[in-house]
């Protein structure tokens, strides 16, 4: 045997032992293609994601008019601890297929967490928001209106191929505030 | 998100050329295999030591260029240890994530790809690959065969292997090991991964390989065994791997034919959709449950092979031996629907399934019973680390082996099926036992492995005892976990199972540090200059029982 | 103890493993006859009790009862009475769980089950899913309400 073989083989162990786990760990490839409209105006959209339905406690699922070339800022606040996204894709009905997805974040499971999605739309229409995981509740709907002020002349297109999506620091926080934890 | 084509055929185009350039330059090589065989055949059988019971072969990598079958087993130690390590690291990940009721250290999607890479590397690419290895390396000597004249059917079959091990692991699948069907045709990383189909013809690939080996195990067993051998002389460990290679024919291929059938229901659903979604499941037990037994009954052979040589006896009864592992062998091919017994297979397949289960257990229990008087006759039990290590997997096995009798119960197993006290169950018996034996095996081996050194005995004492309490603690917390109904394969849980999923957590990283202390142990030692002969008892003198 | 007549040790050995398994299987037998609805059987066309529909999906699980009130992760229901779970699934193969109760159905698309239950005690407890069903499998859990 030789002398250089039992060191050989011990690298090689961990070092294909190391890349294999920081090739488990990288986010699996592919893109979807999503392109986000310019934008010349902000608004704020306070969204309460509840099992129930959104907004479940004052209006549930209200249904949004919002208009063309405004950067829609949704501030998703988990009211229930569950697991919930907020997806938006066009028509009114849900869709099942991951392409049509415009927006898909997941809402972390911590009561009270805030998640900002911000987004502008491309081309006017009606499109659905909703839950992945709660469809049957969770699911309104979103007329974006193209209106009179086209204002697209400068402004930079964003190409941003996820919606921007700022966690609040709370999220990881250590101090479990599921609901289902609660009581056991 | 998706999956994405431009990227498959780009990547595959890029496999191909690697492969076409490694071909080429491995068919070079071809003249230094024919030198070898021709020598083999030329030489006489007094003077030639190249006669494959007596040869004795080295770790070293041109063993990836030689055909012997004793070369072709050197091939996949070095690649089953590999993927123990990737599997194994993979399984500490898993458990330092789990240390709070919810993901903080990796992602859902994150602990779902090691979930699967754990589950598919250790069982297809360790469990699988090791029964290879040792068929491979030790056949020959146990069967005093002469030559093998198979050769570059047993390296091409090696090839297939670890390209399957390598699309495994590039795959990054999420479908867990046994991709049941509507998830693994979810080309999406929330569902079984964007290329899990990737897994689908690497498992393929592992078990034509798998298939392949079995039948030549079963040549060189019954039909280039030494004519001074009578088949009532067989030893052990070759009725261990027959019964093995009997399972992995009669199973492996009704698997490999329902992954072509999954592959195709990606491009056009008909076969899966079409008649229940169940059907799927049933053809992978009918593999996926011969695969468990294939798994540890070569420990068994290991065990009988062991275990006289450190207790100074003769094993009690070679007969009962012989009877247990032909009877596992018919027995286990029969039991796979327990797997299933929550799923609505009807009233009257729970109780066949059942009692069947309840079976199998006998056999098993002839095995433990046989060990247990070899031990209570023997005289001077020398406790070397193999020794250890095959208590430790008798132990091992008869606590997995209770849980397992409980969950074939069809009432207990509605309380069980699913949890934590499952993935318990075959901990204690992996680990115990397949790993065990593996590594007890090469602890036997490892003078003539590295050509005259010895291990350090005290770092490989520290390997076993890190090892067993590794067990303990996550296997048997898990236990308890599981039956308070803590679920298995989940990225986050309840709080209340905290304190089990801790513990089993702090013995996770104890076993990953007993394996790295074997590794450390492994370069040290055969870093030292050789001591002793290159001789070792389990190829020594062949001396059927 | 010498061990000394192998046969005979043989054979005693494996009696009492046959003796003691017959009995398990036997007992197992029973229980699968005289209980059957407590254990997950393919629908049949007279179930017992209330009747509940439980849908699995990636990744809730949502419970209709009777008067049609959909409840998704939390399964109500009251003390002493017998209630027939009807579960099937929309997408993948689920497992519906509630180790209080040990009773566990497969969630199969397109093969719906049905397994019966009793609460005795009025309490909360939870139920889980216990088959891989991807990303957010975890998340498929929830508590039973018994009032």
């Amino acid at each position: 045997m030789n002398k250089a073989t039992p060191i050989v083989l011990f690298v090689l162990v961990l070092v294909v032992a190391g890349a294999s786990f920081a090739w488990f760990l990288t986010s699996p490839g592919g893109a979807a293609s999503f392109t986000q409209g310019s934008y010349n105006q902000t608004k704020v959209i306070v969204l309460y994601a509840n099992a129930n339905g959104w907004n479940y406690n004052s209006t549930p699922n209200p249904t949004l008019n919002e208009k063309l070339h405004t950067l829609l800022a949704f501030k998703v606040i988990g009211q229930d601890g569950l697991a919930h996204t907020l997806t938006i894709n066009p028509g009114t009905n849900e869709s099942s297929s991951l392409n049509d997805y415009v927006v898909n974040v997941q809402i972390p499971t911590t009561v009270g967490s805030v998640t900002w999605v911000n987004w502008s739309f491309s081309s006017p229409g009606v499109y659905t928001y909703w839950c992945i995981v709660h469809p049957y509740t969770m699911r309104g709907l979103l007329y974006v209106n193209s209106s009179s002020n086209n204002s697209s002349a400068a402004s930079p297109t964003g190409s941003g191929m996820i919606p921007s999506n700022v966690p609040n620091t709370n999220e990881f926080a250590l101090i479990s505030n599921d609901s289902n934890e609660k009581i056991w | 998100m998706g999956f994405s084509f431009v990227l498959a055929v780009f990547g595959s185009t890029i496999a191909a050329i690697i492969a076409m350039v490694f071909l080429l330059y491995y068919f070079s090589m071809d003249y230094r295999r024919n030198l070898i065989g021709e020598s083999a055949s030329s030489l006489s059988r007094e003077q030639s030591n190249l006669l494959l019971s007596r040869m004795r072969r080295e770790i070293s990598f041109s063993a990836f260029f030689m055909d012997d079958s004793k070369s072709i087993g050197i091939r996949y130690l070095i690649t089953t240890v590999i993927l123990f390590f990737i599997g194994g690291l993979a399984g500490v990940g898993m458990r330092i994530s789990l240390w709070y009721p919810f993901p903080t250290f990796l992602t859902p999607i994150q602990y779902n790809i090691l979930l699967t890479a754990h589950g598919t590397i250790m069982l297809y690419g360790f469990a699988v690959g090791s029964i290879l290895a040792l068929g491979y390396y030790l056949l020959p000597s146990a069967n005093m065969i002469e030559r093998d004249n198979l050769g570059i059917v047993n390296s091409i079959m090696y090839w297939f292997f670890l390209i399957g091990s390598l699309f495994i692991i590039f795959s990054r699948s999420t479908a867990s090991w046994y991709f049941y069907y509507p998830l693994v045709d979810q080309l999406s990383i929330a569902g079984g991964g964007s290329y899990s189909f990737f897994t689908l013809i690497g498992v393929s690939l592992i078990q034509v390989a798998a298939t392949v080996s079995s039948i030549i195990f079963l040549k060189m067993i019954f039909l280039d065994r030494n004519k001074s051998i009578p088949v009532s002389k067989i030893s052990l460990f070759s009725w261990s791997i027959v019964s093995s290679a009997v399972l992995i024919i009669t199973s492996a291929p009704v698997s490999t034919i329902a992954n072509g059938y999954l592959i195709y229901d990606l491009i056009n659903p008909v076969f899966f959709q079409g008649s229940s979604v169940l059907t799927y499941a049933i053809l992978f037990w009918f593999w996926g449950h011969p695969l468990v037994y294939v798994a540890i009954l070569p420990a068994f052979g290991l065990i009988y092979e062991m275990l006289p040589k450190y207790a100074g006896v003769p094993l009690y009864s070679y007969r009962a031996g012989v009877f247990s592992l032909l009877l596992l062998m018919v027995f286990s091919a029969l039991v796979w629907g327990h797997h299933l017994f929550n799923s609505g297979l009807g009233t009257i397949w729970d109780l066949m399934f059942s009692t069947t289960s309840f079976i199998v257990v006998i056999p098993s229990a002839m095995s433990v019973f046989n060990w247990i008087a070899t031990l209570w006759t023997a005289r001077g039990i020398r406790l070397t680390v193999p020794m250890l290590f095959v208590l430790n997997g008798i132990i091992d096995f008869i606590i997995g082996g209770v849980v397992g009798v409980y969950s074939a119960d069809v009432g207990l197993n509605a309380f069980i099926h699913g949890t934590y006290a499952i993935t318990s169950h075959f901990h204690w018996i992996f680990i115990g036992m397949t790993a065990g034996m593996a590594f007890a095996a090469i602890y036997v081996l490892f003078p003539t492995l590295t050509g005259g050194r010895t291990y350090n005995v005290p770092l490989a004492k520290v390997h076993f005892y890190l090892n067993s309490v590794g067990t303990i603690l996550m296997s048997g917390f898990w236990l308890v976990g599981g039956f308070e109904g803590m679920p298995r394969r989940v990225a986050g849980y309840f709080g209340i199972f905290q304190t089990y999923q801790d513990v089993a957590a702090i013995g996770g990283v104890i076993l990953g540090i007993g394996f790295l202390i074997f590794l450390i142990n492994f370069a040290y030692s055969a870093y030292q200059a050789p001591v002793m002969s290159n001789d070792n008892s389990l190829e020594g003198e062949v001396q059927p029982i | 103890m010498p061990l000394k007549n192998k046969l005979l040790v043989e054979v005693i050995w494996i009696v009492a493993v046959v003796a003691i398994l017959s009995w398990a299987a036997v007992s197992n037998a029973a229980y699968l006859t005289s209980d059957q609805n407590y254990i997950s059987n393919p629908v049949s066309s007279d179930p017992v009790g209330t009747v509940i529909n439980v849908t699995g999906y990636q990744w809730a699980w949502a419970f209709q009862y009777p008067n049609g009130t959909i409840t998704t992760d939390k399964l109500v229901l009251k003390a002493n009475t017998t209630y027939t779970l009807v579960v099937n699934s929309k997408d993948v193969i689920h497992d519906f769980y509630i180790p209080a109760f040990g009773v566990q159905s497969y969630a199969v698309p397109g093969h719906p089950n049905q397994v019966t239950i009793e609460p005795m005690k009025a309490g909360t407890y939870i139920f889980e899913c216990v088959e891989y069903c991807g990303e957010l499998h975890y998340e498929m859990r929830g508590t039973v309400v018994v009032t």
